[in-house]
This record gives structure tokens, sequence and C-alpha cells, in this order.
């Protein structure tokens, strides 16, 4: 899972470099140290997103597990009591 | 108690703090002769985009609270308001990185544009967040008079004072209509607060007129036409196409962009947390049909780009409203999700406008030579073009299935069914732009200069998210759901 997102946003990043230098119409490798920055910062934003969508999940499942409960509570109940 | 209001607020508080002393060191520094007056809207600009991002990570480094009210209920903080402050703030970001070489290239000397821009940002920021009919009009009117500045900034140009001048005055005739539905609401009801106008109209409080009451409905009528204004959905849309086209292209961008977030937030909060009435879902059924329709005939007839775009920014309202007027946990969803590939297509849409302005690109078939001069550029715009029709795989497709899943949801088949069809007839006017660029014969070339790198890695972001949002949309469905979920339970 990191080393997916890791990858993926460092090719993100690269990508995004090799495009802004292509759009300019500059050589795709001007100032290789872009590159690398661009590689790093995807790849930060890569594991950043990947961490953040587990902990939104986490949240999520919480929320709607708590949702259910009260209306369980809310209806289940009722209805056993007039089965009692 | 008041102390953590304030703590709360601090994201805020930091953004008009920083746009004050930006506007000191602006009026200090502009008007020195010691320094030969400065031209200083390039270092106004860098700094408002630093105290944006300052305030983004201030805002994004607190642990988003479950709900917290503040200043005696007139504001709140969930999530909802969470994270579309966090959405607002990237985007005027992304309009502030697409003007920094905008000023230089138009000669125009305006610092007062980027302190108008925060100002209305922070004004954006409490209109998320208004809980009250009092706050929300003091945002909202914060906002406006900013705008109508801000419109006419560039004073040489009677295009834009034209547009200024229309703006202010049609603005204010709706911000009057807005204010009296909020004093009709507090005539009938006696509240202001969301949450205890929610009660009445939910039947847990009873009032001496009663939530059905006729006051209460012209009240809520009002407060609808005054917002339908504001988002520029039709019959409420005429002043859009003028003011869009007359005002600077950075405005233009930014009005397109901005506003959008924080007043579809705000109705959200007002229509579907406190008035929630199937009488106004079907105002709002008329409005979706009516843009979807008038956005997609009235392009047809455009040559102009910030034209074409205006009526494209009004169907896709249409667009949105599909799931504001569902009032559904699925319609709130997909309007959020709609929002935001809308404003990631505005972004980049406007950030090659801008590119190209410096040519003095105005006409649609200006484009003509852009496919043989700079491909890649003309690739870029040709994608977002097909975003923007709805094409699959592309974001904009996404979008749109999304919405239009949502009416399926809550049964309003016939919203679907004219979304389809409109959506259809709207590819005419964005693969003409594709038709331009690389099958007619240009009627004059143009050389294109090449873009500043802001500009070229705003377009590469904004570009990759729309081409790849298919492949991984989680993130944003999670976002969405989550957002809808504190708005609704």
């Amino acid at each position: 899972m990191v080393a997916t997102a890791t990858m993926v946003g460092a090719i993100m990043g690269l990508s995004c470099q090799f495009y802004s230098n292509a759009v300019r119409k500059l050589p795709l490798m001007r100032h290789p140290w872009e590159h690398v920055l661009a590689i790093g910062l995807g790849a930060g934003f890569g594991n950043a997103v990947a961490s953040w969508e587990v902990r939104l999940q986490e949240d999520l499942d919480k929320k709607l597990s708590e949702v259910q409960t009260a209306n369980n509570k809310r209806y289940i109940g009722t209805m056993r009591a007039v089965e009692d | 108690m008041f102390e953590h209001d304030f703590l709360a607020l601090f994201p805020e508080i930091f953004l008009i703090n920083a746009t004050i002393i930006l506007l000191i060191y602006g009026v200090v520094f502009s008007t020195s002769k010691k320094y030969d007056y400065p031209p200083l809207v390039c270092n106004v600009s860098w700094l408002g985009l630093l105290s944006v991002l300052i305030t983004i990570l201030l805002l994004a480094s607190s642990t988003p609270l479950t709900v917290a009210n503040l200043f005696y209920n007139n504001l709140i903080i969930d999530h909802f308001t969470y994270f579309c402050q966090i959405f607002l703030l990237v985007s005027t970001a992304s309009t502030i990185v697409m003007c920094l070489g905008y000023f230089k290239e138009e000669s125009l000397n305006a610092f007062e544009s980027i302190i108008l821009i925060l100002l209305s940002t922070c004004s954006m920021l409490f209109m998320i967040s208004a809980y009250d009919l009092i706050a929300m009009y003091l945002a909202i009117e914060l906002q406006s008079l900013c705008f109508y500045v801000i419109a006419a900034s560039k004073r040489d140009s009677e295009f834009s004072t034209e547009a200024g001048l229309k703006y202010f005055i049609l603005g204010a005739f709706s911000s009057g209509i807005l204010l009296f539905g909020c004093s009709m609401i507090y005539g009938f009801t006696g509240v202001t607060n969301f949450e205890e106008l929610a009660k009445i109209f939910t039947g847990y409080e009873i009032t001496l007129f009663g939530a059905q009451s006729s006051g209460i409905f012209m009240g809520i009528l009002f407060i609808a036409v005054g917002f339908l204004f504001k988002i520029t959905a039709v019959p409420f849309h005429m002043w859009a196409p003028d003011v869009y086209e007359g005002s600077p292209t950075l405005v233009t961008a930014f009005f397109s962009i901005a506003p959008k977030i924080s007043i579809l937030a705000n109705m959200v909060r007002v229509f579907i947390y406190s008035f929630y009435d199937p009488t106004w879902q079907q105002l709002f059924f008329f409005c979706s049909i009516a843009s979807m329709i008038l956005g997609a005939l009235a392009a047809m007839a455009q040559n102009k780009v910030k034209r074409l775009l205006a009526y494209s920014s009004i169907g896709h309202v249409g667009y949105l409203f599909i799931g504001f007027s569902c009032g559904t946990i699925e319609g709130i969803q997909s309007l959020l999700i709609g929002v935001f590939i809308y404003v990631l297509m505005t972004i980049n849409v406007f950030a090659i406008v801008l590119a190209l302005r410096q040519n003095r690109f105005k006409y649609i078939a200006d484009l003509g030579a852009l496919a043989k001069t700079n491909p890649i550029l003309a690739i870029t715009l040709s994608i977002t073009m097909f975003s923007y029709a709805g094409i699959p795989p592309l974001a904009g497709f996404c979008s749109k299935f999304y919405l239009f899943f949502a009416a399926l949801g809550c049964g309003a088949y016939l919203l679907a069914l004219i979304g389809v069809v409109t959506s259809v007839i709207s590819c005419f006017y964005y693969i003409r732009f594709v038709k331009i660029m690389y099958f007619d014969t240009p009627k004059k070339w143009i050389l294109y200069k090449p873009m500043d790198r802001e500009k070229s890695l705003l377009l590469a972001i904004t570009l990759f998210l729309i081409s790849f949002f298919f492949l991984y949309p989680s993130p944003l469905f999670l976002v969405s759901h989550q957002m809808a979920l504190s708005l609704c339970l």
C-alpha cells in the first residue's frame, strides 16, 4: 500500500514537471533538481492521501455504526414493546 | 467560553489580519516618494498567496470538530464547514497563482484587487460557517461589496466599469430581496437561528403562525430568489454574461470559482438543514431545468470565450442544482463531488485563457493556430472541453453520472432526462473548440508566448486530476459522504 502510493505519487510528480516544461516549450530535463523536488513532493502527497483515506474510512464507519445503533434503539425497541 | 470561540476562528482571524497588514503595506509604500512610487502588485500577490497557504495549514492542522457552535450560535464548525473552507481556500490560492503574471502583462498596477480577493475570501469563510440569518446576510453582503469593486477594478476600461455598475445595481437589488426574506422569516417565526428554524419547520416547536403560513412561504421564496441571483441560476442569470465578459479575466475566473463553493454550501445549510420542505424543492427543480436548457442553448450562439464560459457556468449551476433539489444524502454527496470537479475544470480552462491572454485572445476563432504552435496546450484544452461536455472517462463524466444517479434515486426522472439531453446539446459548443483548433484553417497566425511556470504547474495538476479522477475517486467519495452526513444527522 505504502510502496504503491509512493510510486504512483512520485510518477505523478515527475509527470507534472515534464508537462510543465513541455507546455512552456523547454527541454524536458531542464533544471533536473526541479524533477527531484517534484518526485519528492509527489511521493509525500501520495502517502498523505493514502493514509488520509484510511483515517476517513475509519471515521465514516464509526459514524455510520453510531447512526445504525441509534436507529435500532429507536425502532426495533418500539417493535419489541408492541410484540410483548 | 468566548476564548475558545476565538481560538476556533483563528484561521479566519489570521487571514483578516494578514489582509489588513497587506493593505497598509500597499497604501504606505505605493504612495511613497522616497521609493519612487513602486508598483507593488507582484509583492502583494505573492504575500497574499502566502497568507492563504498559511491559513490552509492552520485550518488543516487542527482536527475537525464533530460540531461546535460559536459566538452564541451565530457560527458553526463541523465536518461540512471544515472541508468546504479548505476547498475554498485552495481555489482562492489557485486564482492568485493564475494572476501572478497577469498584472504585469496587462500593465495593471492594482494591488487592491488582491486585497479585495482576500477580503472576499474571509467573508466567504464566514458565509460557509454562518448559522444564523443575520450572520449569513452580513457575510454575503461583505462578499458582494468586494465583488462590486473588483469587477470595476480596471478603471480605464469602459467594459469593466459597466460590469461593475451593472453588478452593483442588480446585486444590491438581490441583497434587498434576500434581506426582506430574512425579515419576513423573523417576523413570522421570531427566530433567526438555523437550528431554531429547523425545529419550527419540522414541527418540533409550534409558533403562532405555524410552519406552513403564507408569510413564511414568501420569506423562503425571497431568500431563494436572492440566492439564485448570487449563484447565476436561470431566471436570475441575466447579469452574469455581461459582468463576466466586462470584468478583467482574472476577476471572471474568481467569480466563476470561489462564490460557487461558498453560496452552494450556505444554500445547502439554509434549505436542506433549516427550511426542508417539498414546496421550495419544486422551485429548484424548475431553476435546474431552466439553467441546464438555457446554458446549453445560449452558449451555442457565442463567439467570445468569456461569454461562452459564462453560459457554461450557468449550465453547470443547473447540473449542480439536480443534486441540491434531490434533498437526499446522495444528492448532497453528488452536489459536493460536482462542485469539486467543476472548480477543477474551471481553474484549468481559466489558466489556459489567462496564459493566452497576452496575445489579446478574445474570440474562439483566435484559437485556430494553437494546435500547430503549441500542441500540448491544445491537447490540454481539448481534454478539459471533453470533460466539460461529460465524455467518459474524464472527471466531468463522473460528476454528471453521480448527479443523474442521485436524481434517479430520488425519483426525479425528468431532471435526469433533461440533464442527459442538455449534456448532448452542450457537446456541440464544447467540441467546437476542438474543431477550430484541429480542423479549421486559422484566419490569422498567432505565435503564442510561453506561459509562466506557476500557471504551467497549475495546469499540470488540474489536468492530471481531471484525466485520472476515475481511477481513484474513493477519497472524494469518503469526504463528501462525511460532509453530507454531518449536515443531515
